[in-house]
């Protein structure tokens, strides 16, 4: 949820930055955040599939 | 700083999952048992993030950014030599101990392999210890808090310390560790990215060597004698003090992280799990240590940040947020402040559920109310909760006088995890050891550890027995040489006794000593998934890793 908030962030506001900040970080972070999210997520379907 | 509306969004997402994991588990609460010790159900990968994740506190991420800042890489120290062996050490050698004795704490496992004296003195301290170990964290997070959202430090504490209560009291032991899972994750997914960006704007490894005094970027190579470094350690006090003494006495007998590896559902996950934990453990220092030095790198590069400052000094606690400040916008800010949030509150809750077990077990039941209903025990343990949470308000303010938070909870660590490492040493490896012996040997050293900070001094803190032998040349190296005394005093009083007074018979000694406990071997287990083939894995790694940066 948090990452597919940030990416939402990305792209809505891609020159958003922080002082020191140079790159989209929101949506670069909010990718890895969502990939991860549903790696978890395909995990547990599949200790749910085998109990 | 100010948060935008969508970081805002972010915590209510994290505070709306934390109480729904309390609210969704307190349907499985149906005795002491469920709400204390987690009923022995939980998966290997489970306990062993949250035999980690229990630790990271406060201290981890505040304090040790800070010390990074201020200490440089030798910071590290704390990890690849005060952390890892001794997780390596438990899992292997002491675990078969603790789980195999069906002890439901530290303490009564104290109490079968000695007696409840021994026990009521260490469940006693453990009780104070964790009070203190929660106050500095709630302290901690009302400060960032108070800096962040702009409420006042009551405000702050009062907040964070009512969400603790309520996914504690709901869920007990349960819900904090499977809370304790997902407060590592954020705290991952908040602070690599900021690591990663604060070493890139100041010049990778290489640039920010180049722009501080070598002794910050080596780890090893100063530790000749204590003035050539500013942690004012040499090679003894840090292998002696924090290696062995103060490392192995928290790894091993904090019931804090043993409550995880105890709430395993075999012997074989318990043993693996502070072994497992160990690797992603190796790791934090590029995630929590590795941005203060940046930091202060980056103080001095004219991009626009200063180190924080307080009292007319460095504020080093303030290191990360600052750095947050300038380095995530709007959203990513969020999740940096919401893994803040996990952590402090992650090293709350976990303070708070050990102290409910000893309390309730160690304390109550044996010497307050024992052969009560097993409901009456869940509820004292539900209403102990309410209680540790309104004591650990009180130490948060205690913590506002030290500008070092890490540098406070050692101290607390030198006075009760030191002498208890000396006892648990002797009881579990040598049979010899009676329970006077432990008693009088675990007292001295406490006492021995009072003395010493008693009439020694570190940055005008200390030498309150009126007398100042020693000034150390930080507080760092005043704690690391408390728990040495502390330590060698019990060792010492442990043995002298034990040697005059009668040991228990070998038939009461069965699974609680070397010797008398079969060590589990394995049997049909794949080799790479046995506890010694991960271990040495791990240990070549942690050696790797100190020379590369020694």
């Amino acid at each position: 949820m948090i990452g597919l908030i940030l990416v939402g962030m990305g792209l809505l506001a891609p020159d958003k930055r922080a002082p020191l900040s140079d790159g989209n970080v929101n949506l670069y972070c909010g990718l890895v955040m969502t990939a991860f999210g549903i790696f978890m997520l395909l995990l547990a379907r599949r200790a749910a599939h085998k109990s | 700083m100010t948060l935008a509306p969508v970081d805002y969004l972010i915590l209510a997402i994290y505070f709306v999952f934390v109480l729904g994991i309390g609210w969704r588990l307190r349907k499985k609460i149906s005795s002491s048992g469920d709400f204390l010790t987690a009923g022995h159900s939980v998966p290997v990968w489970i306990t062993s993030l949250a035999f980690l994740a229990a630790n990271l506190g406060a201290q981890e991420l505040v304090g040790m950014s800070g010390n990074g800042a201020k200490y440089g890489i030798m910071t590290s120290h704390f990890y690849w030599v005060g952390a890892v062996p001794a997780m390596l050490f438990v899992g292997l050698f002491m675990m078969p101990f603790y789980y195999g004795s069906r002890a439901r704490s530290v303490p009564e496992y104290l109490k079968l392999r000695f007696d409840e004296k021994t026990r009521a003195l260490n469940a006693i301290t453990f009780a104070c210890m964790t009070v203190f170990s929660s106050g500095i964290s709630m302290y901690a997070l009302g400060l960032l808090l108070r800096l962040v959202l702009g409420w006042s430090f009551t405000t702050s504490v009062m907040c964070s310390a009512a969400i603790v209560l309520a996914y504690t009291f709901l869920g007990g032991l349960t819900s904090a560790i499977y809370n304790e899972v997902l407060q590592f994750f954020l705290i991952v997914m908040g602070f690599a990215p900021l690591s990663a960006m604060a070493v890139m704007k100041a010049g990778g490894w290489q640039g920010m060597a180049s722009r501080l005094p070598q002794v910050m970027t080596h780890s090893w190579k100063y530790m000749g004698s204590a003035s050539e470094n500013p942690m004012g350690l040499e090679v003894f006090g840090l292998v002696a003090g924090l290696g062995f003494v103060l490392s192995f006495g928290y790894w091993c007998t904090d019931f804090l992280v043993i409550q995880r590896a105890m709430a395993a559902n075999s012997m074989s996950a318990a043993r693996r799990t502070p072994v497992i934990a160990a690797i992603p453990k190796m790791m934090m220092p590029f995630i929590v240590i590795i941005p203060g030095i940046a930091a202060l790198a980056l103080s001095r590069m004219a991009v626009g940040y200063d180190l924080p400052m307080k009292n007319g000094g460095p504020d080093y606690d303030q290191v990360l947020t600052t750095l947050m400040g300038h380095f995530y916008p709007a959203g990513m800010l969020g999740v940096g402040l919401t893994g803040l949030m996990a952590s402090f509150m992650s090293g709350m809750a976990g303070n708070v559920t050990a102290f409910n077990t000893v309390f309730t077990y160690d304390i109550y039941q044996s010497y307050i109310k024992p052969g009560a209903p097993d409901s009456h025990y869940l509820h004292v343990g539900r209403i102990t909760t309410i209680v540790g949470v309104a004591l650990s308000i009180a130490t948060a303010y205690l913590a506002n006088s030290y500008n070092s938070i890490n540098d406070l909870l050692q101290l607390v660590f030198s006075f009760v995890n030191a002498p208890l490492f000396g006892t648990f040493l002797l009881g579990m490896f040598w049979k010899r050891t009676t329970g006077h012996g432990a008693f009088f040997g675990l007292l001295a050293g406490t006492l021995a550890a009072a003395v010493t900070h008693g009439t020694t001094m570190a940055e005008g803190k200390g030498a309150w027995l009126g007398v100042n032998l020693h000034v150390f040349p930080s507080p760092m190296a005043q704690n690391f040489w408390i728990s040495i005394f502390a330590w060698t005093t019990c060792v010492i009083v442990t043995i002298l006794v034990s040697l005059a007074t009668r040991p228990k018979p070998a038939a009461q000694l069965e699974g609680l000593v070397y010797g008398f406990t079969k060590i589990p071997h394995e049997e049909g287990v794949s080799w790479y998934l046995r506890p010694a083939p991960i271990a040495v894995g791990v240990a070549v790694m942690v050696l790797i890793i100190n020379f590369w940066f020694a």
